[in-house]
């Protein structure tokens, strides 16, 4: 029996759908509060687990101060020495990469916090030794993220 | 016969969707760009590129060690520096584009001494808005990118 073509259209989508659903996949949490507090909740969660944080780029006042709309967003780097010094000399392209950023965005009532997608890091990166690096910094930012939301 | 064509409609917007958001089926971007500045020390390369990017109308940052607030002043990597910077109209329109444009901002740019110069590398822009699969993130980030060659390319001269 021939398929409707319904089915037969629904299928050439799903197909040409697949590559969209492999893109980018940042790690996320969020949790109810405001962005004074979100910031204060990240670098404590980043404190209990071995990271420090080292700039907080305001980017929403930023653009404020010089007439635009406030995008509520504000980005946050961390970092630890160990894994600088790791970074430095097993595999150098990897210091473009930190200190790590996680972003704090404003979505009603919740800050969304999300880190930069490390998955597309280990296709950039190869190499066995950066790759497992990569894979130690997205597990901390998982842990750090989870903390964060309070899980 | 109506239901069929119904049918039609939808799939071509989703397909004509799918075609516009999927830019990584249509371009190949390095990750990383890179050059490399021979017979120059770290604190010339800074400074020429400080100059560089405010001759392409963006705003110089900040400067930093890469392990700055991590370890105590006097222990600062001395080979290894990052350079933060900004356009503050662009970087408007790009998150008003899409919030994930917070990836590749601020700019920076990573110095590294090696034996007989300096390398300097940045995220490839448009590399990570293929990823995201946002066309018109995606075009704006092209021009970032040719911003990053050129402001790279004449700290280099």
């Amino acid at each position: 029996m021939k398929k409707p073509i319904w089915k037969r259209l629904l299928g050439i989508l799903l197909v040409l759908a697949c590559p969209t659903l492999a893109q980018a996949a940042p790690l996320t949490a969020s949790r109810e509060t405001d962005m004074r507090e979100a910031v204060d909740r990240m670098t404590i969660a980043a404190e209990n687990n071995g990271y420090r944080l080292v700039k907080v780029q305001a980017v929403d006042s930023a653009l404020v101060k010089r007439g635009f709309e406030d995008p509520g967003l504000r980005i946050l780097f961390i970092g630890n020495p160990v894994a600088m010094e790791m970074a430095r000399t097993s595999h150098p392209p990897l210091l473009s990469m930190l200190p790590l950023r996680l972003a704090l965005i404003v979505r009603g009532k919740e800050i969304v916090a999300t880190s930069d997608d490390l998955d597309s890091w280990m296709e950039m990166f190869p190499e066995p030794q950066a790759r497992h690096l990569i894979e130690e910094w997205k597990r901390d930012l998982e842990l750090i993220l989870m903390d964060f939301a309070g899980k | 016969m109506k239901k069929t064509a119904q049918y039609l409609a939808l799939f071509l917007s989703v397909l004509l969707n799918l075609v516009t958001n999927l830019p990584a089926l249509a371009g190949d971007e390095p990750p990383l760009l890179n050059v490399t500045i021979k017979g120059k020390t770290l604190d010339q390369v800074t400074e020429s590129l400080i100059n560089a990017i405010n001759s392409n109308n963006y705003s110089f940052v900040r400067q930093q060690a890469i392990d700055s607030r991590l370890v105590p002043t006097d222990w600062e990597a001395r080979s290894v520096r990052i350079v933060y910077f900004c356009n503050f109209d662009t970087m408007n329109r790009a998150l008003a584009l899409d919030t994930r444009a917070s990836e590749f901002l601020p700019c920076r740019i990573t110095l590294i001494e090696i034996k007989d110069g300096v390398e300097l590398m940045a995220v490839n822009p448009a590399w990570v808005s293929l990823r995201l699969g946002n066309y018109r993130l995606h075009e704006y980030c092209v021009k970032l990118k040719a911003d990053y060659q050129a402001i790279m390319n004449e700290a280099a001269l």
